[in-house]
């Protein structure tokens, strides 16, 4: 998804995996309130975090591309 | 700042060094025995805890489930019957008998296979819960879709004036 960090909504786009597990990222969050939603999300789906990392909104602060940075369990957790 | 996250949910035990997302290294053999052409018993750990979602993940196996308890789960598959503990740790191992020798393969693909229908129940009742509680966490469900690799994709709206906690 193609935008700017002005223009999306704040949003979190929850993907269910076939395993059961669930991958998150929140867009059009900018600013240390997206570390807020992690705890909402594990209350949300009754689940613990096993990894973070940020995206590339990570420094936005202007209009810039936001689309998602998909994240390997080993990238630099925030948490 | 945007931040990824990968969730496990409290009803999957993590496998170690799969953060729960693997299948295969979930599934441990704890003991194994048989004799030549005798009866043939096999323990194998699993990432399973949730009772009502592992009776739901053998139903759909086509097992006949015997017993369930809240910490001992009976069941037969075939010929092969199937007994479920559930240890200290919440999670379920299963020991798999029957009247002939178990390959060890054979026991794993029935581990395997249980292990999917239970990740597919797993899916099924988190994105129900996620449907269930997004209002009142804060959010719109604006949008689901399941992916070509049957993910459940949601889009959850932030509410106006929702700030997280």
């Amino acid at each position: 998804m193609k935008g700017t960090a002005m223009e999306t909504p704040p949003q979190i786009v929850v993907t269910v995996r076939p395993d059961g597990s669930v991958e998150a990222e929140t867009q059009g969050i900018t600013g240390p309130r997206c570390l807020d939603y992690i705890g909402v999300l594990e209350d949300l789906i009754a689940g613990t975090t096993a990894a973070s990392a940020f995206t590339s909104d990570y420094r936005s602060t202007a209009v810039t591309d936001a689309s998602p940075t998909r994240v390997g369990l080993s990238d630099g957790t925030a948490r | 700042m945007s931040v990824s996250i990968l969730l496990i949910p409290a009803i999957i035990a993590a496998a170690a060094g799969s953060a729960g997302a693997g299948t295969a290294g979930a599934l441990t053999a704890l003991a194994a025995r048989g004799g030549t052409g005798g009866a043939h018993a096999l323990s194998v750990s699993t990432r399973m805890r949730d009772v009502g979602l592992l009776c739901a993940a053998l139903g759909d196996l086509g097992a006949v489930v015997h017993t369930q308890d809240t910490d001992v789960v009976r069941a037969t598959i075939a010929d092969l019957s199937v007994d479920l503990g559930r240890g200290a740790d919440g999670v379920w191992s299963a020991h798999i008998d029957a009247r002939r020798t178990i390959a060890v393969e054979e026991a794993n693909s029935l581990m395997l296979a249980l292990d999917g229908a239970y990740a597919a129940r797993v899916q099924q009742a988190v994105a129900e819960r996620i449907r269930q509680n997004a209002g009142s966490a804060g959010f719109d469900l604006v949008s689901e879709q399941v992916d070509e690799d049957r993910s459940v994709r949601m889009v959850l709206q932030v509410r106006d004036g929702g700030s997280g906690r």
